[in-house]
């Protein structure tokens, strides 16, 4: 494993231990480390190829669509056959891609998990803003997400 | 208002459980409907699996309106890949990223495959030739592998 994927690797478990500890507060700290879990574990695989992704944050789906085609992957976190591993990879995209866009760079001027917004005139704050998404985190395709980051984090050293 | 925007106001005013039922039950009939994902090739030719992953990706990512294979003119065993992204959020300017996103190690043949997603704005960029491509990215010979239908 090169440096870079073992760092961030390291760092995204950790931070995945803060979501953990973190189950009293406001559901904007939980997403707020969800998307950086998600973020850290697909920049940890993408530093596969030897140099650091780009300083953004949009690749957890990029990350879930390249082991989405690696029935081995599926196979390492028990899931399978190849099939049933792509669509249930396939399934969680779309929740994946709004977990992306809680990070304040990819909100633009609406709802993230960090800062009140819009900008210039802020009129929300995430402390006190009712996110759907952490409805869509604790009903069944949300928890089914959250167990299979679980899963790649914990079997990442058998296929990144 | 559209039918879409319809269908959405029909769906918000079920009851919970009536809307747990209607779309799960959706969503049980598209996965049903799908086709199988082909299998891969049997042994290793790198246009026939960059066909097969392409076909793949636009399986699993409805908003991938296509795919570019960039064979070049090396027969390394590189698979190169573009994915026109309808999400992709990238500036029109912004430079084309491929990342390797690994390949099934139970499949025959050790090669790399690098995909790049692209908004359909740094598409029309790529083909006028204002959007430069990696390097060892060949614009030659490019294949346009699309959705069917």
């Amino acid at each position: 494993m090169l440096d870079g994927q073992r760092l961030y690797l390291i760092q995204a478990r950790s931070d995945l231990r803060a979501y953990d500890l973190l189950s009293e507060a406001a559901p904007c700290h939980r997403i707020h480390y969800l998307q950086m879990v998600a973020e850290k574990l697909a920049k940890a695989y993408f530093w596969r190829q030897g140099q650091a992704p780009k300083r953004r944050h949009n690749y957890f789906v990029k990350f879930l669509r390249a082991v989405a085609g690696r029935g081995d992957v599926g196979r390492a976190v028990g899931i399978g056959p190849n099939s049933h591993w792509e669509n249930y990879v396939a399934g969680t995209l779309w929740l994946a891609l709004v977990i992306e866009g809680m990070a304040p760079a990819e909100a633009g001027d609406g709802p993230n998990a960090e800062y009140p917004w819009p900008h210039e005139a802020p009129a929300h704050a995430p402390a006190s803003f009712h996110f759907p998404l952490w409805d869509e985190i604790n009903a069944p395709r949300g928890r089914r997400l959250l167990a299979l980051l679980r899963l790649l984090l914990d079997r990442f050293e058998q296929y990144g | 208002m559209g039918a879409n925007d319809q269908l959405v106001e029909q769906l918000a005013n079920l009851d919970e459980a009536d809307f747990v039922t209607v779309v799960e039950g959706a969503r049980r009939q598209r996965v049903a409907r799908r086709p199988p994902p082909p299998e891969p090739p049997r042994a290793f030719d790198r246009d026939a699996f960059a066909r097969w992953y392409a076909t793949r990706h636009l399986g699993t990512d409805p908003f991938i309106r296509e795919v570019v294979y960039l064979p070049g003119e090396t027969a390394d065993n590189v698979i190169r890949l573009l994915e026109v992204n309808a999400l992709s959020t990238a500036p029109d300017d912004a430079p084309v990223e491929p990342l390797d996103f690994g390949a099934d190690r139970d499949l025959p043949g050790e090669h790399r495959l690098l995909v790049a997603d692209i908004t359909p704005a740094q598409w029309e960029r790529v083909k006028a030739g204002r959007l430069r491509l990696p390097d060892g990215w060949d614009f030659t010979r490019n294949q346009i592998i699309g959705r069917k239908g």
